[in-house]
């Protein structure tokens, strides 16, 4: 039964010493990690995930490869903005079961939500082991992400997160199949890492951005990832 | 002097309904009011009411305080005991229904029906949450599996506070059609043997119907406007364990009390026991005489822990009740002139001040409604039509969109959603369910009405 954390009874670790230990995950395992909440994960086994995982983010690398071709030089910001894309900062509450950092609407909006950014400046410890000290670097890695959601939309014929599609059930001749809805978040996670030219997964602020609001919660967020990704084991 | 003291009795009953809109525990504001009433309905018998007055109530005015204290106190929250047997046994099926694994894996059927088009895996999500808590009762279910449905919706990009809403409003709809309401609201109108399931389900059914299809034109309507991809964690990873071994039949489960009570006239609680051995049976949770024994006593546990303060504020209710039985004739005086003898007016008012069901308000059987009942059946209307139209209020306006229900109140700490965006969301569908069920209930049941 899912059952909600009860994270009052988790002792907390050492951010850094999380963070550090994090950069040790393959792509293969925050691949893993993405699927755990996908809501049809059930239909994929362990290698399945890992092949789509790896061509979801071989997706997102060759859009930043084209983007850094297109921006020229711009912060993704402004390279947003020349898009036609509105990208606002709000703050926004996020201490409950899902904490919110960044959201794209389409047709082009994105929401950065700064608490999170405010909360990470606070805790993030000088000098640590992923070499990020400042909000605008943070907020940069979310804009990335959600930029590229915005080109997911403007390509949804073609893009691989949009056509990879798994057969949900069959009467007969009639046969049912829908998107794969974590392809696209992998490949977002790998497009911002390709375009910010970051040595370690997107996938790690999780933990970081949510130590901000319940360090326990993210003690639990992070045991729960390595435990995902020790299913790599089981290949 | 009669108008004096109920003039008094109407004002407890104002500070009710403001006490409750200020968010006082409605437990204790039921036990006031139940004092009042008592000792205002003593005064006017002892030292007031004319002969008169107290000949052509003979029924009903205890003259003693033993007596009075007697049938309020004692017998008042004695005869809500049958209720809640059936209470409990509604929130051990429940558990049942959670420890089987029979919940999550029609959920996870449901998704997979569909997969990535949101507004479809919504509603359907609605309909499946719809038919378990037919069955079903207690906030520990709701919240159970809430925690496997919100994320599932957030993870399709829907907006939290559309997510819940759809949830929180299928879970209000599944209760018009629910034995153990049923079961409690013929006790507070003392129609229980009256009333029949058969009877409620006739009217509830349409009920619910009403309201998954308005709730689906609404959520698809704020899907549209805010559908988004979200970057968000959740503060925990679901397990990798398979659901279990569910055979299919057992997903028929939580369903079976409701068939077997409407179709076989089978009594709710052996419909309980039938459901939820056969559940155990088929999920292979009785493979040994020990565990079965221990499963169903722990269940039976955690499901009455789950209901104990709503079970408290029941037990209030019944007090109310005979306080309010000493009441009616006082009340009776002033609500003599008023001219509310038409059940289109009594519908309209009810859809039009539906709002007032929110915060445990007047028009909610689950705050303040139940002295509003009392009001609407001494002016003369029949307690199944004062059942339906505050039925309707109560399940469509408070149950589904009101954050002083405790399972909205926990999904919405659950979500963080703030309750203005909540607000906003539910209330306006909210009061079109009201309406538009209203209208049915008038158009259908308005020949009920005296």
């Amino acid at each position: 039964m899912g059952q909600q954390a009860d994270n009052t009874k988790v002792e907390t670790l050492d951010l850094d010493e999380m963070l550090s230990s994090l950069l040790f995950l393959t792509d293969a395992q925050w691949g893993l990690y993405a699927f755990s909440r996908e809501p049809v994960r059930q239909k994929f086994s362990i290698p399945e995930r890992i092949r789509l995982a790896q061509q979801a983010e071989e997706c997102g690398r060759s859009f930043a490869g084209e983007l850094n071709e297109k921006a020229a030089g711009r912060s993704m910001r402004e390279y947003a903005e020349q898009m036609g894309i509105t990208v606002e900062y709000l703050p926004i509450p996020g201490d409950g079961a899902q904490v919110l950092f960044a959201q794209f609407f389409p047709p082009n909006k994105i929401r950065i939500y700064d608490d999170c950014l405010n909360k990470a400046e606070q805790f993030l410890p000088v000098g640590n082991g992923i070499g990020i000290n400042r909000r605008e670097e943070i907020a940069n890695i979310l804009l990335s992400h959600e930029l590229f959601h915005w080109l997911e939309e403007q390509n949804k014929n073609g893009i691989f997160t949009k056509q990879e599609k798994v057969q949900l059930w069959s009467i007969g001749p009639l046969k049912y199949s829908a998107p794969i809805s974590c392809l696209g978040e992998i490949a977002a996670m790998a497009f911002t890492q390709e375009l910010c030219g970051l040595s370690f997964s997107p996938y790690l602020l999780d933990v970081l951005l949510v130590y901000g609001y319940n360090p326990a919660a993210a003690t639990n967020l992070y045991r729960g990832i390595l435990r995902v990704a020790g299913n790599i084991a089981l290949m | 002097m009669e108008i004096g003291i109920g003039i008094l009795m109407l004002l407890a009953y104002a500070g009710l309904v403001v006490y409750t809109f200020k968010g006082g525990s409605i437990q204790i504001g039921f036990l006031i009011i139940t004092v009042i009433y008592t000792a205002l309905a003593l005064i006017g018998n002892n030292f007031i009411s004319s002969e008169a007055f107290l000949a052509a109530n003979a029924g009903s005015v205890p003259a003693n305080i033993v007596e009075a204290m007697t049938n309020v106190f004692q017998k008042g929250a004695e005869s809500y005991g049958a209720n809640l047997v059936n209470v409990m046994f509604g929130a051990w099926f429940g558990q049942v229904i959670l420890e089987t694994r029979i919940a999550e894996t029609i959920i996870r059927k449901t998704v997979e029906l569909d997969g990535d088009r949101p507004g479809l895996t919504m509603i359907l999500l609605s309909i499946i949450c719809t038919l378990i808590f037919s069955g079903i009762y207690g906030a520990g279910g709701v919240i159970a599996i809430g925690v496997i449905v919100l994320p599932i919706l957030t993870s399709l990009g829907i907006p939290k506070a559309v997510a819940l809403f759809s949830y929180i409003a299928s879970v209000g709809a599944a209760l018009f059609i629910n034995p153990v309401q049923h079961n409690q609201w013929v006790t507070l109108f003392g129609i229980g043997d009256t009333y029949s399931y058969q009877q409620f389900f006739n009217w509830g059914i349409i009920a619910l119907v009403i309201q998954i299809i308005i709730l689906s034109i609404f959520s698809l309507i704020y899907l549209r406007k805010e559908k988004a991809y979200a970057w968000a964690a959740q503060t925990d990873v679901p397990s990798e364990e398979k659901p279990g071994k569910v055979p299919g039949i057992a997903l028929l489960a939580p369903i079976i009390p409701v068939f077997l009570l409407y179709v076989f006239k089978i009594p709710v609680i052996a419909g309980f026991l039938i459901a939820g051995f056969f559940a155990m049976a088929v999920c292979g949770k009785m493979k040994r005489f020990k565990d079965t024994a221990y499963l169903f006593s722990k269940n039976f546990h955690d499901g009455v822990v789950d209901v104990a303060p709503f079970m408290g504020f029941l037990l209030t209710v019944g007090m109310f009740n005979a306080a309010a039985a000493l009441a009616a004739p006082y009340l009776g005086i002033l609500l003599n002139g008023v001219n509310l003898q038409s059940p289109l007016l009594v519908c309209a008012l009810a859809g039009i001040l539906a709002p007032l069901a929110l915060f445990r308000g007047p028009l909610t059987l689950a705050g303040a409604g139940p002295a509003t009942a009392k009001i609407l059946t001494t002016i003369g209307f029949s307690s199944p039509f004062v059942l339906m139209v505050l039925g309707t209020t109560t399940l469509s306006m408070h149950i589904s969109g009101c954050f002083t229900q405790s399972w909205t109140a926990w999904g919405i700490g659950y979500t963080k959603v703030p309750t203005n965006d909540w607000l906003k969301k539910s209330v306006p569908a909210c009061w079109v369910f009201c309406i538009a069920i209203l209208a049915y209930t008038f158009i259908v049941y308005g020949s009920t009405a005296f």
